[in-house]
């Protein structure tokens, strides 16, 4: 789906993060509308997990500044808790409380009511296909299920932005699919604004308007037709075209 | 405060889900309380009939332990390792479960999503400590005041009532002081758990730092019994300042690059 809304949702200036004498981002100049989906691709190591956790506001960046609805990301959890969700490899959830308990306590952490974080839940685990998950401890449920419940709560904080740190990295094909559907489709229905981290270039082609590459320097492409985009950048993704060229070849 | 007792009620959600692990606390507690009581219950019966003190004596006498009034010093002794061991037990106990609080959510991979809550980060430093202690509070509290106030019914004891419960110096000791110099000693734990990536790390930090600072405090507050009440109100002061400075420096070291 095409940006119909020409106010960024999420803006980031000359954002830079330099830890220890290392470079880990530079340069990022970034507009993401509502219901657009940014692909975010880059090396292991090539600061993709550092970028989206500056546009998060969990971290400060040495340069530059990222506003989420004109707000500054770095007081978004004080001012406008819930604009931005994340979603990291890890589901994040504790192991020991069930689906349920994990995701009414962080929507009560949020400052909802606990009845409205059940409904909210009971609206969106069909979609999610959670089923008995919920009412399982967490340490019980395969990571595809919980990568689902991480994405549940991400959603009934009902965001703004959504940021995406390889969300399918540990899947099966179907887990994988099934949560980027529902990326897919709730960035078409309520305009969420999203940025997919990803190494999957398939996915990426599949569900992104545009990609970022962050290799030496960030790279924007307005359009990216999939991995034969890459020789754009060089050697640095000569893994991916080899990939492509077996996959190509059976 | 809300915010606060979410935390709070979480982890103790999450201890509960650990029956194991409150066996073993209160296993621990309940041999200190038994041993303890039975050796002045013990003591109380051989108080009570003059013969048998005699023949106690004698023979204590005979086997080289020179010792005048020796029940009367033996109790005292074993009141003082009892309120020792108990405080002792509270803050060692508090400084194990908080050397993983941090480490916790580094290891669940929670701790993004609470630093994007509106969650200060005193505010969840304060509920782990305040979870931390009160679940071994329980446990202490739970076993030894019982068994406190029923020693403090025994006429052998009757000199050094100070040293237990209804005194009003030694409630405000186990009642106030204790869990409030476990919040202290948890707070520091916490600050050890938030700089480490791994338990095995977060918990030799609790036992090496906080493992000593528990000793000392715990000989402070139970020496300290001999003092008025008002003393300690003092040292319950002392450990409030010391939480409140152990809380806000752990939050200090948290928001330093907290996921990096």
């Amino acid at each position: 789906m095409a940006p119909s809304d020409p106010v960024p949702v999420l803006q980031a200036r000359d954002l830079s993060r330099r830890a220890r004498r290392r470079v880990l981002v530079e340069g990022v100049d970034l507009d993401l509308h509502p219901g657009e989906i940014l692909g975010l691709i880059g090396p292991n190591g090539g600061g993709k997990s550092t970028l989206l956790h500056l546009l998060a506001g969990l971290l400060r960046p040495t340069t530059g500044t990222v506003t989420v609805d004109g707000v500054p990301a770095d007081r978004l959890a004080r001012t406008a808790a819930g604009k931005v969700a994340l979603i990291t490899p890890e589901p994040g959830l504790y192991p020991l409380l069930t689906g349920r308990e994990n995701l009414r306590w962080f929507g009560e952490l949020h400052g909802l009511s606990r009845a409205e974080v059940d409904t909210r839940i009971d609206a969106l685990a069909p979609a999610l296909h959670l089923g008995d998950a919920l009412d399982q401890r967490t340490a019980q449920l395969s990571s595809g299920t919980r990568q689902k419940l991480s994405l549940c709560r991400a959603l009934a904080m009902r965001p703004r932005v959504l940021l995406l740190d390889e969300p399918t990295a540990n899947l099966d094909p179907v887990s994988a699919r099934a949560i980027l559907a529902q990326v897919r489709a709730r960035a078409d229905d309520t305009g969420l604004a999203v940025v997919l981290c990803t190494h999957d270039l398939v996915a990426a082609e599949a569900l992104c308007e545009r990609v970022l590459l962050l290799a030496t320097r960030p790279v924007h492409l307005e359009r990216f037709d999939g991995p034969r985009h890459l020789p754009a950048v060089g050697a640095l993704f000569a893994p991916y075209q080899q990939a492509l060229a077996d996959r190509e070849r059976a | 405060m809300r915010r606060v007792w979410l935390v709070v009620r979480r982890e103790l959600l999450e201890h509960r889900r650990q029956p194991g692990m409150l066996v073993a606390m209160g296993l621990v507690q309940a041999a200190i309380v038994a041993l303890v009581t039975a050796l002045v219950g013990m003591l109380a019966l051989i108080a009570r009939d003059p013969k048998v003190l005699a023949d106690f004596e004698a023979n204590l006498a005979a086997a080289g332990i020179a010792m005048v009034d020796p029940v009367p010093t033996v109790v005292e002794n074993a009141l003082a390792a009892f309120d020792f061991l108990l405080v002792s037990q509270l803050l060692g106990m508090t400084a194990v479960l908080a050397a993983q609080a941090l480490v916790h959510e580094r290891q669940c991979g929670t701790l993004p999503f609470l630093l994007l809550a509106p969650l200060r980060r005193t505010e969840l430093v304060l509920g782990k400590a305040i979870a931390s202690a009160l679940t071994p509070w329980l446990i202490v509290v739970g076993l030894g005041l019982p068994a406190a106030l029923w020693m403090s019914t025994w006429s052998v004891v009757a000199p050094f009532h100070w040293r237990l419960p209804p005194h009003p110096g030694w409630l405000v000791s186990f009642l106030l002081g204790g869990p409030l110099w476990a919040m202290a000693l948890a707070s520091v734990a916490a600050a050890l758990s938030a700089r480490v990536r791994d338990v095995r790390t977060a918990q030799q930090g609790a036992w090496m730092v906080v493992f000593v600072a528990s000793i000392v405090i715990a000989g402070a507050i139970g020496g300290a019994l001999v003092e008025d009440t008002a003393f300690q109100l003092f040292m319950a002061a002392v450990g409030l300042v010391a939480t409140l400075l152990g809380v806000g420096a752990c939050a200090l070291v948290l928001g330093r690059d907290p996921l990096h």
